[in-house]
């Protein structure tokens, strides 16, 4: 074939002339939108997508990054099976994830009652959009939290992941610029002194274009040095420099890339971020005013990257500024991806550092079963995405059978963002997908994928048998370990339905 | 003219220039009835936003409709993989041994390979306007396509191969 792209683009299904503007249906939606108040400017809010941070770090380049400076990628699914008996805080949930969270006062010196309350705060504003999440205050220093039906340690690490945002004065703490990462690692690390207290690293992702260098102190430990030396991910260089400097990426990677070299304390440290919003494509800080300077300076960074504050409104008690995308200066996960960064900031800045000192399943959660065999590489591949999203589990073979006259298998591994399966099917072809669980609005019957050919979804324990209706066809699915597989074949998939060893109708989904 | 009124006008005229646009950019992604949905839902964040709307507001109009979109899949819990529903679209409408092929590489590539190509193909945007809509830089985009085409010429070759051995052991 000689111009795919021709023909995908001769193959258009839904040719724009071919629509209306104004039918029935338009006009009755056009005349209910403008029906709505206009909202007054200041008072304009973004609404927030979905689960929100659960994962909301997950998809940002640098989360290899985030994953080493937390040791996340050591994280194990909890899956211990401990039943509890109801009212734990499932919010009549089956089952549900607990999790005992430490909390340590970050360098500006906060006492641990502050920091705990601060924290207690923060876990509630980012876990707003998790239904029935709980947060109880233990001991100084210690939250519990509860997010029914959690499952996996990943639930648990999407509230705890670090958003350390922080603002500097960018014509006063620029100490060296450099084109090439190579040239800002050479300044960094000349300045290094082997042994001093306190280690620090920075790391190269992707190819060697992104930068993230010094300013956070891993965790101590036992193992060199009083320190803890975490396997980085590939792509990532780990080497001591000097704690008071750090380096970031400050152009487009693939465009114009440029790198900093700063210098001195944050001006505003992330305790002084009271909440945060995103609209558009930019994130509106709220801080605290008194640590307000001179704003036409500022530039705020995060992970991995730097971007531009441009002031917007203030008042006696809090100042707003805006990080905006401007192009050659905000390149990195930070200011492009307000609605990633905004649910971890809603609740404002932590200034302290959250453990996950314990994890357990409350209640009675279906059990993970399977065939505990070596999938073939080209599966395993799709079930390990690498170091953004690594596997925290092996892989099962959760479903072998026949349908529609042809073998059908689904592979499922968990991974530090949640659950990854893959279906494969005749002709060798691999369909993989992403956090597909049961939960509080799909308790029974869930589907996770609807092709033309096949229907795959989730199954509660007790479902044995789960009925497909296309068109005029009702298929039988084949059931296996919590997984169904259906054929879609006859038409529009409509009602799935899920009965019990009784023949009990336990749940059902409309198509 | 009040204020309201002219705030009435402008949308719906931008109603008119653009929402069968962004119906045909949802629809070319979900099912028809979703698609209504994520296109009114787009236009209700243009609504609250109007002083917003940039000057050439079809991409941005696509952005807000992919956003939508994004939620709906989200919130419903029921996905079709866009490569599967691309691929299903293709198989109903090819007629010759290669549109079936591209319908099974398309298959094969991953999401975000799909929705850039048909950023390209299917909506006819520039690169310039896709980044738009995909809220990266032009340069970005560029390089996301070119790696693309790539992908889907290698499984169009992946695809020829396992025809023809299938062909050899028939």
């Amino acid at each position: 074939m000689t111009d795919p792209l021709g023909t995908l683009s001769r193959r258009n299904p839904v040719p724009e002339e071919t629509l209306p503007s104004r039918d029935a249906r338009a006009v009755e939606d056009l005349r209910r939108i403008m029906d709505e108040p206009v909202p007054h400017a200041r008072n304009r809010r973004t609404r927030l997508a979905g689960r929100g941070p659960r994962f909301a770090m997950g998809a940002v380049g640098i989360a290899g990054i985030a994953a080493l400076m937390g040791g996340l990628f050591l994280f194990q699914p909890a899956q211990d099976g401990t039943t509890t008996p109801p009212g734990t805080g499932l919010a009549g949930a089956r089952w549900g994830l607990e999790a005992v969270i430490g909390v340590q006062p970050g360098p500006d010196g906060s006492a641990l009652d502050a920091s705990t309350a601060t924290a207690d705060r923060v876990l509630r504003a980012r876990g707003r959009d998790i239904p029935g999440l709980s947060v109880t205050p233990v001991a100084p220093g210690t939250l519990r939290v509860v997010i029914p039906w959690g499952l996996m340690r990943a639930e648990v690490d999407g509230l705890t992941a670090p958003a350390e945002v922080s603002i500097v004065r960018l014509s006063r703490e620029r100490v060296a610029d450099a084109r090439r990462p190579a040239e800002a690692i050479r300044w960094l690390t000349g300045r290094a002194r082997p042994g001093a207290p306190g280690q620090y690293w920075y790391g190269l992702v992707r190819g060697g274009t992104r930068l993230y260098a010094g300013g956070r102190t891993l965790t101590p430990d036992r193992t060199v040095g009083g320190v803890r030396w975490v396997r980085p991910p590939r792509g990532v260089r780990v080497v001591q420099v000097e704690p008071a400097f750090l380096g970031l990426s400050t152009g487009p990677e693939d465009i114009a890339p440029a790198y900093v070299v700063l210098s001195g304390p944050a001006t505003v440290r992330p305790g002084g971020i009271r909440g945060a919003t995103a609209r558009g494509g930019a994130l509106r800080l709220r801080l605290v005013a008194d640590v307000v300077p001179d704003a036409t300076t500022l530039a705020v960074y995060g992970d991995a990257a730097i971007g531009r504050v441009t002031p917007v409104a203030g008042t006696r008690r809090s100042v707003e500024v805006t990080v905006a995308s401007a192009a050659g200066v905000a390149p990195g996960p930070l200011p492009p991806a307000p609605g990633r960064l905004q649910p971890l900031l809603a609740g404002g800045g932590l200034d302290a550092r959250l453990t996950i000192d314990a994890v357990r399943v409350l209640g009675d959660p279906p059990p993970r079963t399977g065939d505990r065999v070596e999938p073939p590489a080209a599966v395993l591949s799709l079930l390990d995405p690498g170091p953004e999203n690594p596997a925290t589990d092996f892989a099962l073979r959760v479903l072998t059978g026949t349908v529609d006259g042809a073998r059908v298998a689904i592979w499922e591994r968990s991974t530090a963002r949640g659950n990854r399966f893959v279906v494969v099917w005749p002709g060798d072809l691999r369909q993989p997908g992403d956090d597909c669980m049961l939960g509080p609005r799909n308790p029974v019957v869930l589907t996770c994928l609807l092709s033309d050919r096949w229907v795959v979804g989730r199954a509660a324990p007790s479902v044995t048998r789960v009925e497909v209706t296309a068109g005029r066809t009702v298929h039988q699915a084949v059931v296996r370990n919590g997984w169904f597989v259906a054929p879609a074949s006859g038409g529009r998939v409509g009602r799935i339905v899920a009965t019990d060893a009784d023949g009990r109708t336990v749940g059902s989904e409309e198509g | 003219m009040n204020p309201h009124t002219q705030r009435r006008d402008r949308f719906e005229a931008l109603w008119d220039a653009h929402y069968r646009a962004v119906l045909a950019y949802a629809m070319r992604r979900t099912d028809p009835e979703d698609a209504r949905d994520v296109a009114a839902e787009a236009f209700t964040t243009a609504w609250r936003r109007l002083d917003d709307v940039p000057a050439d507001p079809r991409p941005w109009l696509l952005g807000l409709a992919r956003g939508a979109l994004a939620n709906s899949r989200r919130s419903s819990r029921r996905r079709i993989a866009l490569a599967e529903r691309v691929a299903g679209s293709l198989r109903t409408t090819a007629e010759t041994p290669e549109e079936h092929g591209l319908a099974e590489a398309m298959a094969r590539l991953p999401e975000r390979d799909v929705e850039a190509l048909l950023l390209v193909a299917w909506e006819g945007l520039s690169h310039a306007d896709a980044a738009r809509v995909t809220g990266c830089t032009t340069g970005t985009f560029a390089v996301r396509v070119h790696r693309a085409r790539r992908r889907l010429e290698r499984e169009l070759s992946n695809v020829a191969s396992l025809v023809t051995t299938i062909e050899e052991r028939a």
